[in-house]
């Protein structure tokens, strides 16, 4: 555009440059044509050389400038000089290229340098009339006066050229800019779209065509944010149910590559980095995983499996990994992988069954002798007083047996079912304690046993007094089976800091080992089995002990150390009288 | 990225995915037979046995791999420093997984008699190496020189776990000749958890080579084998 100016400036200054160029020396010798012919007509014909002279040194003088009359062979006739010129010429200007021009036609016109003066001159040449006293006559127009002349115009023309090249140029640029500046907004909004800026409006552009477009790519953003929008609201949400599963969730692609996990996944198998986008086998290594996840991308079937002992947890999980078909690839299917945590389940089901093989073998014992004691007497036995007496025996102390585990596990499923219910109530312990010492030591008075106890009085607890006594005849007995003859059982109370009553039954007994400690609790569990079974225990009564113990909202301690022997404490929140008022109990 | 870049990068990437794979298929034999030891469970001890075939085929993959990425594409750098420490890697897992296979076989023994004592030792002894190995090559996946070097330092107490299994061991063969069989294949399988962790330092090794270009085994020697400390104190 400015190109185009400019050079259409510069055409239409050079042609104008030309113009005033041709046009200053075209004036200039127009008026000195007609001046040269006022002169020629006035000049006296036949007149004296010196009479011309003066003649044309007056009209020289009046003209203004150089008038010289030249004869036929080329000699100068006479001359106006000015004053301070120097007159000299050549002898004949019969081959000045004026003259030579004037022999021509009646003009003559010649632009060139006076040799003497070095000025440069237009001159100009009149060829006269036969009767005139010279055969020409000459002007010479200082050309200085020309391009002065000339100056004056440019100035002028170069202003004019000037506005009359810029302001339409401006005009133009303004005209066509207010029709392109809205498709350069609207082409600016639409790259924003395009590199997916979706926030800045698209500007108007009035009510024409575009518009028109204008509004329609407006419109067409606002469905595409609310759309957006709306995807992004489903993609919260579904993030939201992904991070909220307690299951891990694994999403592989085709490629085997990690599309998504869940913070539940990351709880099931630590990694320290992040694990979208890495390839399956840096995030998981374990191989059973492996080939599921491989086998449902390869078959698109699902595929269910369980996994004992994932990874450094040690955790069981089932396995579900489904295929999902995947968007956008050639192969076909996405592995889509649950972790469902089975540690605790599958520790359920192994206490269920240890449970039933247990109460299996504890009742099949005692049932395998009385069956053959009882088949003995079927086959004669029974004739022989003697032998009849033992077999009796022997089925009356196993049915025993049997009766006593039978009340026990129906204890003990009450307790876990809470058909238990308590009947608390506030009494001195200082009378029960010696009744279950006196209920249980006849059986053991083999063993000479020392017995102590070592209570306050009184020693009121708060519980059902029958389990109670339930819970301190199972710990004595406990104390007293497994102690060594000659040995010691003390029962010991006191309240502790928090005013929780504290019941202990020591014995002098062989002690329990550490890791047994813990799952002496434990149904079936003994120490000794053979030990145990021999003494008549159902394996039971220390888990209902801790069973009864728990439902009175106290708890039970172990301490025990080989050889020396075991410590039980049961400790009992304390009454509900004294935990209010300690002094008051401690006055009544 | 040209075709030929894409499918060098396919290379490498099945190369370390093969070698991560069987990493998991030796983690996997080693617990798996650990838990055979202690749980007694012949058909589970069996079944390892059996399975080392799969990482011996994995072996064998992972080699021709190597070798065929090294021709093709003349890597070099950091990729030939991941081909080359692959190629040492490889042999250190499958030698891992033939020791789980060895506890397995010593575990069948032992299952032929009754039980010596309850064992406490060496299920430490192969929680602690299980855990080296899961490190280690957690190092290797995330190129971690430092989780490496933490790796290697968790050796030593592998060697004294073993010393005082050894330990007791003897003092059972002392007390009872008829414990002496047992009480050496339990030796066995104590030095093969003690092998175990050996392999997972030399892998970690191997990720500081793979992750800074140094070398770090044998630290008293350099290449031209002087001992620079030797050297300097001369």
């Amino acid at each position: 555009m400015l190109a185009t100016a400019i050079a259409t400036g510069a055409i239409v200054g050079f042609g104008a440059v030309r113009l005033i160029r041709q046009a200053v020396v075209d004036r200039y010798v127009e008026r000195y044509k007609s001046e040269l012919r006022l002169v020629s007509a006035s000049l006296p014909r036949d007149a004296a050389s010196a009479e011309l002279e003066r003649e044309i040194d007056r009209w020289g003088a009046l003209v203004g400038t150089r008038l010289t009359l030249i004869g036929t062979d080329g000699r100068v006739v006479a001359d106006s000089i000015l004053p301070g010129e120097p007159a000299a010429e050549p002898d004949s200007l019969a081959d000045s290229p004026e003259v030579v021009a004037a022999q021509g036609g009646r003009w003559g016109l010649a632009d060139r340098t006076a040799p003497a003066t070095g000025v440069r001159y237009l001159f100009l040449v009149r060829r006269l009339d036969p009767d005139a006293p010279a055969r020409y006559l000459r002007v010479a127009i200082p050309y200085a006066d020309i391009l002065h002349a000339r100056q004056q115009y440019y100035w002028p023309a170069a202003l004019l050229l000037l506005v009359g090249i810029a302001v339409p140029a401006l005009a133009a640029y303004m005209a066509v800019r207010r029709w392109t500046a809205p498709v350069e907004r609207l082409r600016d909004a639409t790259r924003r779209l395009a590199s997916g800026r979706f926030d800045e409006p698209v500007p108007g552009a009035g009510d024409d065509e575009l518009g028109r477009l204008s509004s329609t790519i407006e419109r067409a953003r606002q469905e595409v944010l609310r759309q957006m929008g709306k995807l992004q609201r489903r993609h919260e949400e579904l993030q939201l149910v992904v991070a909220s599963m307690n299951e891990g969730v694994l999403l592989v692609n085709p490629d085997r590559h990690v599309r998504l996990v869940n913070p539940a996944f990351r709880s099931v198998l630590p990694r320290r980095m992040e694990a979208e986008g890495r390839p399956l086998t840096e995030v998981v290594r374990d191989p059973r995983v492996i080939e599921a996840v491989d086998e449902v991308l390869a078959t698109g079937a699902d595929c269910r499996q369980r996994i004992r002992h994932l990874g450094q947890t040690g955790r069981s999980f089932e396995l579900v990994v489904t295929a999902a078909p995947a968007v956008g690839t050639e192969r076909r299917w996405a592995a889509v992988a649950l972790f469902f945590d089975v540690t605790r389940i599958e520790a359920l089901e192994e206490t269920r069954r240890e449970f039933v093989a247990n109460v299996t073998h504890e009742l099949r014992t005692p049932l395998t002798s009385i069956k053959a004691c009882a088949h003995t007497l079927q086959e004669g036995a029974a004739d022989d007083p003697a032998a009849r007496d033992r077999f009796l025996g022997t089925i009356v102390r196993q049915s025993e047996r049997m009766a006593a585990l039978v009340s026990d596990l129906t204890d003990l499923s009450r307790m876990e079912t809470g058909a238990i219910q308590l009947d608390m109530r506030e009494f001195d312990a200082g009378s029960l304690v010696p009744d279950v010492i006196a209920q249980v030591s006849p059986k053991y008075e083999a063993l000479d046993l020392s017995i102590g106890v070592d209570l306050p009085m009184p020693f009121t607890l708060r519980a059902d007094r029958r389990r109670f006594e339930q819970v301190l005849v199972n710990l004595v007995d406990n104390a007293m089976k497994f102690n060594r003859p000659g040995g010691a059982v003390t029962v010991r109370g006191y309240t502790d800091e928090l005013g929780r009553r504290a019941l202990v039954v020591e014995d002098t007994g062989e002690g329990i080992a550490l890791e047994a400690r813990e799952k002496v609790f434990q149904r079936f569990f003994r120490v000794d089995p053979t030990r145990s079974r021999e003494l008549g225990g159902t394996g039971l009564g220390l888990s209902i002990v801790k069973h009864l113990v728990q439902l009175h909202g106290g708890e039970i301690r172990l301490e025990s150390e080989l050889g020396q022997g075991s410590r039980f404490t049961v400790l009992l929140p304390p009454p509900a009288a004294s935990a209010a008022e300690p002094q008051a109990a401690e006055r009544g | 990225m040209s075709r030929l870049e894409r499918n060098y990068a396919a290379h490498l990437e099945a190369l370390s995915a093969k070698i991560l794979q069987l990493g998991g298929l030796v983690e996997h034999a080693i617990e798996c037979a650990v838990r055979a030891l202690v749980d007694r469970d012949a058909d589970l001890a069996r079944e390892v046995i059996e399975r080392d075939r799969e990482v011996d085929m994995l072996e064998l993959e992972i080699d021709q791999l190597a070798v065929e990425t090294l021709a093709r594409f003349q890597p070099a750098a950091g990729d030939l420093r991941f081909i080359t420490t692959a190629m040492q890697i490889t042999p250190d897992l499958e030698r891992m997984g033939d020791l789980a296979s060895n506890v397995c076989e010593r575990a069948l023994e032992l299952m032929e008699e009754p039980p010596l004592k309850p064992l406490v030792d060496i299920p430490a002894m192969a929680a602690r190496a299980q855990e080296m190995l899961h490190r280690s090559l957690d190092a290797f996946v995330s190129r971690d020189p430092q989780a490496a070097r933490h790796v290697i330092t968790l050796d030593d107490e592998l060697d004294h776990r073993m010393e005082s299994v050894f330990r007791e061991l003897v003092s059972y063969m002392l007390e009872d000749p008829r414990n002496i069989t047992r009480a050496i294949r339990l030796t066995f399988v104590a030095k093969y958890l003690e092998r175990i962790g050996d392999q997972s330092t030399n892998i970690c090794e191997l990720v500081v080579y793979l992750a800074e270009g140094k070398v770090i085994k044998h630290p008293r020697l350099t290449v031209d084998g002087k001992s620079p400390s030797a050297g300097e104190a001369g």
